[in-house]
């Protein structure tokens, strides 16, 4: 099936370059990355991976465009964590050049397989299972003169545990938001933008004494006994950027997230599934982020900047194994030696500080026939402390790809 | 005292800033890379044609990825008749500023190099690609 597609992938992007891509595009990007913690954590499990995506866009009308693409991404070390990701998307725009207003609407869907593979501990569990995300964006923009601009609009996303369980739900989340960006003085942009998203989660109600065991509750009981709440929030971003000489262009950001209401001494089941989990990235806090961007250098960009994150996460506590006091070896099978239990009394607020370095170099070059070939390179240093031991770490990233268009 | 120097350094600073103007045309800047938005890229490279000394001439410009709305701005794209795709390019250009909010923190809030399926792409610090 793999190689279906990137046999059709392939054959669409040579056709496109014969037919001179008047109705249709193609792209294609090689990727090899290597990181010295994949799992930002404490456990500083170092990997290498490398993926190459190919994408088509078709524009049946002027203002329509459909994408496809396929991308298949293979972990040295953590093979069990090799997938192929595919899907599409329709972007409509459905308003004239001269209008004072802009429309725009997409939707995307994206799928996940992962490799088969037998390893069903670890804390990754991908064993064999599939995964869905969609997006949906509609935004209305209007320009109220030749500097200021402003938009407002709507945007859904389901991102799927990736999980072969069907005990912990799916994310979904629904937002609204408006901006505003003007210049002042010359060159002097200014950017604000405010929303508020509405969101489920299920949560695990504190401790009680229906399940007053000394090692907690086993993981099935657990699962059963969620409750359903809302995790409402609220964000604000503001953003400032201006050139600083001729080549040369600065950006100071700041955002801020609220959770209106959250249960404090809830947990996520299946949060600190980690890297897979669409509930990682659910905390609130503050970002500063100062970045830079110059053509000092002839025929490259040059990206960099530095920010900093304090985030303080929903309280999670994962499924623990620990050894059963009961376990008789002459007569328990093997597996029940160790049982998994959980433990909601004891979960911990988790709250980081984060900074950050990073850089990207590109060198776009663009041949004769009109064909862009961009390789860039992107490196990355993490330092993040945190009140829980095991998200103490620091991170080395560096990605290396070509961009072919 | 001290307050007031700061304040009237920082309105000085904004008001006698160099305006990097596009051949005229305001300061506009949605993506927030401290460039205008309107700086002519004739071959679509992302780098502004004034900061190359030797633009590429493109025999074909018919592709979507080397044509710039930008470049509509120049005289050399003067009276071109515009493929479908380029008309859609045209239309994105304008509703930039829709395509790139920051409704859902991606790149502000993103935890960073994964291509695991809670993000989908790769992010450093905030630079998504």
């Amino acid at each position: 099936m793999k190689k279906i597609i990137f046999l059709i992938s392939i054959l669409l992007f040579v056709t496109g370059s014969l037919f001179g891509q008047t109705f249709y595009n193609a792209e294609v990007t090689v990727r090899a990355s290597s990181t010295d913690n994949l799992f930002k954590n404490s456990s500083d499990s170092s990997d290498n991976f490398a993926s190459t995506k190919a994408s088509l866009n078709l524009y049946p009308l002027h203002f329509s465009e459909i994408n496809i693409f396929t991308e298949y991404t293979k972990y040295n070390k953590n093979n069990n964590l090799s997938n192929l990701n595919y899907g599409g998307g329709l972007t409509l725009m459905p308003l004239s050049d001269s209008s004072l207003f802009s429309i725009y609407m997409n939707m995307n869907y994206k799928g996940y397989r992962y490799k088969e593979d037998t390893l069903t501990t670890s804390t990754t569990s991908s064993t064999e299972f599939s995964d869905k995300n969609i997006n949906g964006v509609v935004a209305l923009g209007y320009q109220l003169n030749e500097t200021t601009s402003l938009r407002t609009g709507f945007n859904y996303s389901l991102v799927g545990y990736a999980s072969d369980s069907d005990f912990v739900s799916d994310k979904s989340l629904n937002e609204i938001f408006t901006g505003l960006n003007l210049s002042l003085f010359g060159s002097n942009a200014i950017d604000f933008e405010a929303g508020y998203s509405f969101e489920k989660y299920d949560y695990l109600p504190e401790y009680d004494s229906v399940f007053n065991r000394t090692y907690g509750i086993d993981r099935i009981n657990a699962y059963n006994r969620l409750e359903e709440s809302d995790l409402n929030s609220y964000y604000v971003s503001l953003r400032y950027s201006r050139p600083l000489g001729k080549k040369t262009g600065f950006s100071l950001s700041y955002s801020y997230r609220n959770f209106t209401e959250s249960k404090d001494s809830a947990l996520i089941l299946g949060s600190s599934s980690g890297y897979l989990s669409p509930w990682v990235n659910s905390y609130d806090g503050n970002t500063t982020l100062a970045k830079f961007k110059t053509y000092l250098v002839p025929y490259t960009i040059i990206s960099f900047g530095v920010g900093y994150w304090n985030s303080s996460y929903l309280k999670t506590l994962e499924s623990v194994s620990i050894l059963n006091p009961l376990y008789d070896p002459y007569y328990d099978d093997p597996s029940a030696e160790f049982t998994t239990t959980v433990h909601t009394r004891n979960a911990q607020g988790r709250n980081d500080d984060k900074y950050r370095i990073f850089m990207t170099v590109s060198v776009p070059i663009v041949t004769s026939s009109g064909r862009l070939f961009e390789p860039s390179l992107n490196i990355d240093y993490t330092d993040n402390e945190s009140t829980i031991a095991n998200y103490t770490y620091s991170d080395f990233s560096i990605i290396l790809s070509i961009n072919i268009r | 005292m001290r307050f007031k120097i700061i304040a009237m350094s920082i309105i000085l600073f904004l008001i006698c800033s160099c305006a990097i103007q596009a051949e005229g045309r305001h300061f506009i800047d949605f993506d927030g890379d401290g460039f205008s938005d309107n700086i002519i890229d004739f071959d679509n490279n992302s780098i502004p044609d004034e900061f190359q000394s030797k633009v590429k001439e493109l025999k074909s410009h018919t592709r979507t990825f080397t044509f710039s709305p930008t470049a509509l701005f120049s005289d050399k794209s003067k009276d071109v008749k515009l493929t479908v795709s380029q008309k859609f390019s045209l239309h994105q250009f304008k509703a930039r500023q829709l395509a790139k909010c920051r409704s859902n923190f991606d790149s502000d809030f993103n935890s960073g190099l994964s291509a695991g399926a809670s993000s989908g792409g790769g992010c450093v610090g905030g630079v998504c690609f």
